[in-house]
């Protein structure tokens, strides 16, 4: 008899404890306004029709189309609920700062068709530069009549050479807060031809309140060089680099399923880096595939975006330029962030918050033809709560990307 | 507690005290009775010894003052389980406080065109009028920007023509406002809709003007000055111009030389008229000689087959016909 009672108790509290896992809701901070996503067929969500505001707006207005938070640099969906069926498979094009993607789901998410936020691959068509996954940067510019080749955009892009994220020249974090894609492969030439660099894997990150049903396939990776080794005089030789993988984070209460989720780097004869992944939930499937293998962890704390503290650094203004609070980094179509017309040193300035002033702030130069250089900041003014710094550099005639990373000691 | 000595005292309780020696013990008393009774009535010695009586005093406590009491086993696990160890739940705990963990920070990009020659071109056109036409010359746009705003001032000969307005012609074109003319000229803004604005070489709007025929034919040269654009950030930028003119025949007729292709003069003249072509190779002492004479058809006649063969060569038109 005590025997029995105490089979008994011990059942009731499994299932007390797997009905609380079950049934249990995580705070997250979705109205639903952009309504419920199904996905039945091939669809492309087009990042550029969301409308600029705070991401805590009711979408109604513009339902299903997401707010771009400049402040946040995302494009936000707020569904009630996510269905993706098998053999339908989701891309998207790009918000026109390369924004990542963030779903925010008020309850559950169930996916069993493909997401891809691929860096764009080298192809004979492609005019200006690939195209990131939405987050990730662009691969680097072939070479073009009387100018050298580009290096790749983004933190881990480097001038002849593959991007990189997680490994090699690594910048984010595990958290993978803030959400952040791959870097671009640098573009190369040779003689058999010129070639974009691969572009950098995009950023999503899924979060639901319930469970998140994953049974298909996610993908963030790196755009493909270019590797040619066939041809008489080129023999064995790199002709463009990979882009990085980028990043998928997902959080929910429960992720089940046995999909495939996959942030790496192209596939081209080069280096190839991966990107990161990030699963937060109280109950995780041991039968999802992930590359490269991470751990799944708990949402304790539950955070979906950086803390009002985190440290940042921004370029402030080039040679008296302001530059824009929401820059695009365009060097096509609307144009340049900044303008000058300069063939003396100019000043980079730039700006940190929550950083300590003993730390590095490195100031990487790509332009769109050539070598990159990096170059560190020296400390102007402020404190580890607000700080100012500046390079003093010539800058090459035509298009340049700046960007800044900043490192504590 | 001594019972003597609570008899005692509860014998003396009401009156004064009584010296010690009445305060024996009570039990002693028969015996002392006995004892007086034999000596008051024999009145002679005798011995009497009196049994012994072992008095012991064992005072206040009892005679064993020892106590001991039963073991009590007494274990000590104050708040907790008798088990003393205690095994919390983990709890994870990210600090993403004022620095990550990383302590690091990306800027976003932020790309800059270094050029040497403005990437925004603006011009005015060129045409000629005779008397007081009514006429119009294109603003030529071409950028690549995200403009919002484009504003310049106009200087023109207003005693050879009257400026009546700018007609906005693609669909950038929010509004225009041509202003006041000052000293400086006429002041033009352009409103634009920087997502409506082609990426090619168009035409933005016309200038209207009308010619006046209070002073001769002149080149009426049109110049734009003062011109800037704003970008959707709200950066200025500056703007490559090129400016146009408008030649205006009231009698005279105007010759115009052009180098490109190849050299060449134009005659601006009155349409019906026949004009004769002159030139000499030194305005000090000059030696005109005719080239040809010439029938006007229409505004504008193109002169070729021109041969210099001197250093420099001089060209003058006047009219011979009617």
């Amino acid at each position: 008899m005590k025997i029995q009672i105490k089979a008994a108790l011990i059942l009731a509290a499994c299932m007390a404890a797997f009905t609380s896992s079950l049934f249990a809701q995580l705070a997250i901070p979705s109205d639903g306004s952009d309504g419920a996503l199904v996905i039945s067929t091939d669809t492309v969500i087009d990042l550029s029709q969301a409308v600029t505001g705070n991401w805590t707006n009711n979408n109604t207005a513009n339902v299903g189309k997401g707010i771009y938070d400049p402040n946040q640099w995302a494009v936000v969906f707020k569904y009630s609920s996510i269905t993706i069926a098998p053999n339908a498979t989701v891309t998207f094009l790009n918000h026109p700062t390369h924004a990542p993607v963030v779903w925010l789901v008020s309850s559950d998410a169930t996916i069993n068709g493909t997401i891809s936020l691929d860096g764009q691959s080298w192809n004979a068509v492609t005019p200006n530069l690939n195209e990131p996954g939405p987050g990730g940067f662009r691969g680097g510019f072939k070479s073009q009549s009387g100018f050298g080749v580009g290096g790749g955009f983004g933190p881990g892009g480097y001038y002849g050479d593959s991007g990189s994220y997680s490994t090699y020249h690594s910048y984010g974090n595990e958290q993978i807060i803030p959400l952040i894609g791959g870097s671009g492969g640098g573009g190369w030439a040779s003689c058999s031809g010129n070639y974009n660099g691969g572009a950098g894997g995009g950023a999503i990150l899924i979060a639901a309140s319930g469970t998140i049903t994953f049974n298909g396939y996610c993908h963030a990776n790196g755009g493909n060089g270019v590797f040619d080794g066939g041809w008489a005089f080129c023999h064995y030789q790199v002709d463009s680099f990979n882009g990085s993988g980028g990043a998928i984070k997902m959080i929910a209460n429960q992720i089940l399923g046995n999909g495939s989720i996959e942030a790496v780097g192209g596939s081209a004869d080069a280096g190839s880096y991966p990107g990161r992944i990030r699963l937060e939930a109280n109950t995780t499937s041991s039968a999802l595939t992930l590359n490269p293998s991470t751990p799944a962890v708990l949402p304790n704390p539950l955070v979906i975006w950086p803390a009002a503290t985190a440290p940042t650094v921004q370029v402030v203004s080039v040679s008296g330029t302001a530059a824009p609070a929401d820059p695009k980094a365009s060097m096509f179509g609307n144009g340049d962030d900044i303008l000058i017309a300069q063939t003396n040193a100019v000043v980079i300035q730039l700006q940190t918050a929550n950083f300590p002033t003993s730390g590095t702030v490195s100031v990487f130069i790509k332009p769109l033809t050539g070598a990159q250089s990096i170059l560190p900041a020296s400390f102007v003014s402020g404190n580890s709560g607000a700080a100012i710094w500046q390079v003093t550099t010539v800058l090459p005639l035509n298009h340049t990307v700046i960007q800044a990373l900043a490192v504590s000691n | 507690m001594n019972p003597c000595e609570h008899s005692s005292e509860r014998l003396n309780h009401p009156v004064r005290h009584s010296p010690r020696r009445w305060r024996a013990c009570p039990a002693l008393l028969p015996l002392l009775f006995l004892l007086l009774t034999r000596l008051l009535s024999f009145g002679q010695t005798y011995e009497a010894v009196s049994r012994e009586i072992s008095v012991f005093n064992f005072g206040t406590p009892f005679p064993s003052v020892e106590a001991i009491s039963r073991e009590v086993s007494v274990f000590n696990f104050g708040a907790s389980f008798p088990s003393v160890e205690a095994v919390s739940r983990e709890v994870s705990v990210f600090n993403f406080g004022a620095v990550f963990p990383s302590v690091e920070a990306i800027s976003r990009e932020v790309s800059v065109f270094n050029y040497r020659v403005p990437p925004l071109g603006f011009s005015v056109g060129s045409t000629n009028i005779l008397g007081t036409e009514i006429n119009q010359v294109p603003f030529t746009f071409l950028t690549l920007l995200d403009l919002t705003n484009l504003s310049l001032t106009l200087q023109a000969d207003d005693s050879h023509l009257q400026i009546l307005g700018v007609t906005p012609v693609s669909p950038e074109v929010v509004s225009v406002a041509l202003g006041t003319v000052s000293s400086n000229g006429h002041p033009i803004a352009f409103t634009l809709n920087s997502g409506a604005i082609p990426a090619t070489t168009h035409v933005l709007a016309w200038l209207n003007f009308q010619g006046i025929t209070n002073l001769d034919s002149a080149i009426v040269p049109l110049i734009i000055t003062h011109s800037t654009a704003t970008r959707a950030s709200g950066q200025v930028v500056p703007v490559a111009t090129a400016n146009g003119q408008v030649i205006l025949i009231m009698t005279n007729s105007i010759l115009v030389a052009s180098a490109k292709p190849q050299f060449g003069i134009t005659l601006y003249g009155l349409p019906g008229a026949t004009y004769a072509i002159e030139t000499t190779t030194n305005l000090a002492l000059p030696d005109w000689q005719e080239l040809e004479r010439l029938f006007q058809g229409g505004p504008i006649l193109p002169i070729t087959g021109l041969t210099n063969t001197a250093a420099q060569q001089f060209y003058r038109t006047k009219q011979v016909g009617p």
